[in-house]
């Protein structure tokens, strides 16, 4: 099942697919340095390159998975997808649209492809997610100097998605937020996908 | 996807009439929408020439296009036996996913069964 939060400290929390089981409501937890949140991949003999590029430059999915620790109670394990390309982001339902109170319309990155990409990254940052990410986060002892760092990082990450994927600039008193992003990335380009056409 | 609850028989110019419920429950069926699971069962049976042989099998979703999440599985139908180690899932993809075991040695009937939900 998909991640449900994950926390700056690299702590996250699950559901169990089971529907009778006690960790269906109660989720189960756990850290990113834990033995059991392993990367895998298939075999090196079954993936004919290291880098998931061939060479016509185009994006090959890896195959990798995260796999979670088993629940402990029913023992049903999750795998998350880990092994994005660019295709994924362009013509799948990655975007998610919302009206707030005043009906104006925006689009959000689906909440749990967001803490997907958050997870991976973390793990890449503590080594244990060899492949480079497709999306690069902002790391966490990065926010911490920066005046995101009193913004939740489920706030961060869906501020920064949308301005990595769509280029979409925060309204004009946000405009701070844009500032602390270019301030932390400032060669990043967006990849301005324009989630009109991803969602069609 | 939970149990499917069946809306027909249909006949024409009676109830119930095609609607725009019933139209996009069956469209959210084979393209999942965001947070939608897609449930059903797998069973692995096979052999080992040696130790660390994989056995493992593509399962395609009724899903198409969107990108799922993660793919949880159990082993309530089948506890791995026959020298089967616990099953892993890989090759996540909007057409399905790669369910497998290793077995520990040599083994003429390594088996293991249980439930998948692919969450979208």
């Amino acid at each position: 099942m998909e991640l449900r939060s994950i926390d700056k400290d690299g702590t996250f929390a699950w559901p169990c697919h089971t529907s009778d089981c006690d960790f269906h409501d109660d989720l189960l937890t756990a850290h990113i340095s834990h033995s059991t949140v392993q990367y895998q991949r298939p075999s090196r003999g079954e993936v004919a390159r290291r880098l998931p590029i061939d060479a016509k430059r185009r994006w090959r999915a890896s195959g990798a998975v995260i796999a979670l620790p088993p629940c402990l109670d029913c023992g049903s394990q999750t795998f998350l997808k880990a092994d994005f390309v660019p295709r994924d982001l362009l013509y799948d339902n990655v975007f998610l649209r919302w009206q707030d109170e005043l009906g104006d319309h925006g689009y959000l990155v689906r909440p749990s492809l967001m803490r997907s990409f958050r997870l991976i990254a973390m793990l890449h940052e503590i080594g244990k997610f060899p492949e480079q990410p497709l999306l690069p986060m902002i790391p966490v002892s990065a926010l911490a100097r920066s005046p995101l760092a009193e913004l939740s990082l489920t706030q961060v990450d869906k501020l920064w998605l949308r301005w990595l994927l769509t280029g979409k600039r925060c309204l004009p008193e946000l405009s701070w937020i844009d500032d602390a992003f270019h301030e932390i990335a400032p060669n990043f380009r967006p990849f301005s996908i324009d989630p009109r056409k991803a969602l069609q | 996807m939970p149990n499917y609850v069946k809306t027909g028989p249909f006949t024409n110019g009676g109830a119930p009439g095609i609607s725009a419920a019933f139209l996009n429950a069956i469209e959210n069926v084979f393209e999942q929408s965001a947070g939608g699971t897609e449930t059903g069962k797998y069973f692995l049976q096979g052999q080992g020439y040696t130790s660390l042989a994989n056995y493992g099998n593509y399962m395609e979703s009724l899903s198409r296009t969107t990108v799922p999440v993660s793919v949880t599985i159990d082993q309530a139908d089948q506890a791995p036996t026959g020298g089967a180690n616990t099953p892993g899932a890989q090759n996540l993809t909007s057409n399905g996913f790669l369910v497998f075991f290793t077995v520990g040695s040599a083994s003429s009937a390594a088996k293991t069964g249980g439930n998948f939900t692919i969450q979208y």
